[in-house]
């Protein structure tokens, strides 16, 4: 693969990504591209090393090998901290609010963060926190959450942070049937704004609506990939994941 | 209302006490009664300092007795040695302390687990004290270190010199009182800054403030700085106010153990806590002298009340103090 830089880079990369835990392989030898502007979106059977893929992405976790690209610059090393500052955001699977302090401090945080000043980062928090559809619990601590409104808050504090590239770790994942079709368009609105999105989703329908790429991952590794209904009308795929949830639901 | 700065707006029932608590000269000059108060608002001063790494940023130590002794170990042999006066003195066992205080936290970053911080820095803690009770040349050891100045005279407009010997115990209650004050606004203001909020992130999920673009190294070393920095400047402050130091009184664990208890009674995580647990504690630790040897039978018992019925801290009952506005945003 020649070295693209600069303005022509892929939004994000993954090069050869691996992490061993103990003997377990989680992610393993992975490569994933995203196109700026553009939304992937990652499926496969519990355990399969999403989330896992995503802390190494992220920078929570370091790889055992490989390489992590952001707009073709190297930032394997960097700390997660750092790489939310140069425009990568995530969300967590397992949320983790700031329980003591209020949904609005929760997304002001980001903004700040960044060097806001306070009155332009109460706005964007306002105005976030509106986008999200919790305007209603603005004011209630973190810990006051139902599961849905903590997915919601995970969303506009990511979003808080003006990212180019924002990975979601399933976003509709514990919420409630009714909330989804509202997610789904929050998500939707987002990429529309340009921001390249990574979707990791368990549902189909959610993923196919949001996603026009498709990764399919097991065990580690990269099954499939390619235009989502494509992926998603794999007989291997069917098999290890789609049949799997069938016989689940 | 509205002129008022917001940390100020936003604990008014903290501020008239601090307020009300300044006018006690006004109402007695019992020597007992003032130095009973003033010791209360040391410890008051000092809670707060473990309160803003603890409640505020999450950052479990247990050695803030170790920054409390240098700073008044610091400040008392500048001032006896050096020549200088207490009030130049107690900013370099303040520094001191603060310097100390930046380079332990170094270490502390990389460890994860409570148990083993909690040990790293009650060790790191005792080496300060083994260290000051060996060093018996400088620190005459446990034999304690005497004839340390007090405060020098200041010159008043109006009440012209003004002195803070051991017989002058209302000027002295004004001069920690003004210590009380200060140490409240300034940490009332940090709380809601900018920092403030992002250390309380921090303390919430460190996991999550990092994905936000937190720097933790950065913010934790400030706030364990700041903090230290805080626990040297008020253990100045009672070296120069009690007039000798042993390693003991000034570094011992029992330090630690009754800064902890003040701020679990009266509240962890609130500007207030510290000061209600302090005035609590202190005060019914005197009273209840009449008890005797039951004394800290009876101590022992109140404690146990107070975190049955009040596990928050007294802080946060409704009805005596009313809730701290836990969001600094919707009362901003
Ligand atoms: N911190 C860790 N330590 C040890 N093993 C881990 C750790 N995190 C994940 N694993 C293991 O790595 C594998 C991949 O886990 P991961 O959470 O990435 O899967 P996932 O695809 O996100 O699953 P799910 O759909 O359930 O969220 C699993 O076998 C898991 O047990
Ligand atoms: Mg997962």
């Amino acid at each position: 693969m020649a070295a693209n830089s600069g303005e022509d880079a892929p939004a994000l990369e993954a090069r050869g990504l691996s992490k061993v835990f103990g003997g377990v392989h989680a992610v393993d030898a992975m490569d994933l591209t995203v196109g700026r502007g553009e939304a992937v979106g990652i499926i496969g059977p519990n355990g399969a090393g999403k989330t896992t893929l995503f802390n190494l992405l992220a920078g929570s976790l370091q790889p055992t090998g490989g390489q992590v690209l952001l707009r073709g610059a190297d930032i394997t090393s960097w700390s997660a901290d750092r790489r939310c500052r140069s425009g990568l955001a995530r969300t967590f699977q397992v949320t983790l609010p700031f329980d003591d302090l209020t949904v609005f401090e929760n997304v002001l945080v980001g903004a700040l963060v960044r060097g806001e000043t306070w009155a332009a980062a109460e706005r964007l928090a306002i105005e976030l926190i509106e986008h999200v559809g919790l305007s209603h619990a603005a004011a209630r601590a973190g810990s006051q959450l139902s599961t849905g409104q903590r997915k919601r808050l995970e969303l506009a504090r990511a979003l808080s942070t003006s990212p180019s590239v924002l990975l979601l770790d399933e976003v509709t994942g514990g919420v409630d049937q009714a909330s989804v079709p509202g997610l789904i368009d929050v998500v939707r609105r987002i990429g529309q704004t340009g921001v390249s999105l990574v979707i990791i989703e368990h549902n189909m329908t959610v993923i196919q609506e949001l996603a026009t790429r498709l990764v399919f991952m097991h065990q580690g590794r990269k099954i499939a990939e390619g235009p989502a209904g494509e992926v998603a009308a794999r007989r291997d795929v069917r098999a290890l994941y789609l049949g799997e949830h069938d016989a689940a639901a | 209302m509205r002129l008022l700065p917001a940390w100020l707006r936003a604990s008014p029932r903290l501020w008239s006490g601090v307020a009300l608590l300044g006018l006690v000269p006004l109402i007695t000059r019992d020597a007992y009664v003032l130095q009973v108060l003033s010791l209360a608002m040391i410890w008051a001063i000092f809670a707060s300092s473990w309160n803003l790494a603890v409640g505020y940023a999450g950052l479990k130590t247990f050695g803030h007795q170790a920054f409390f002794g240098i700073g008044a170990y610091v400040s008392a042999l500048s001032a006896m040695h050096g020549g200088l006066s207490p009030w130049v003195t107690m900013w370099f066992g303040a520094v001191a302390a603060a310097v100390v205080g930046a380079l332990v936290c170094l270490p502390l970053l990389r460890i994860r687990s409570l148990p083993h911080l909690a040990i790293v820095t009650l060790a790191f803690a005792e080496i300060v004290r083994i260290l000051c009770s060996n060093l018996v040349d400088l620190t005459r050891g446990e034999l304690g270190l005497a004839g340390i100045p007090p405060f020098t005279p200041l010159s008043v407009p109006g009440l012209g010199l003004v002195s803070f010997g051991p017989a002058d115990r209302a000027s002295t209650f004004v001069l920690i009182w003004s210590c009380l004050a200060a140490s409240l606004a300034f940490l009332g203001w940090l709380v809601r800054s900018r920092t403030g909020l992002i250390i309380q992130a921090i303390r919430d999920s460190q996991v999550a403030a990092e994905s936000l673009g937190v720097s933790l190294t950065r913010y934790k070393l400030f706030t364990l700085t700041i903090s230290a920095f805080l626990a040297g400047a008020v253990g100045a402050v009672y070296a120069h106010f009690v007039l000798v130091l042993t390693p003991t009184s000034a570094l011992g664990i029992a330090l630690m153990v009754q800064m902890t208890a003040i701020t679990l009674v009266g509240g962890i995580g609130t500007l207030q806590g510290p000061l209600i647990g302090s005035l609590v504690l202190t005060v019914s630790a005197e009273g209840l002298r009449m008890a005797g040897d039951h004394r800290m039978l009876a101590f022992g018992v109140l404690i146990v009340l107070v975190v049955l019925f009040a596990p928050r801290g007294l802080a946060r009952l409704d009805l005596l103090f009313g809730r701290p506005s836990q969001a600094a945003g919707a009362a901003r």
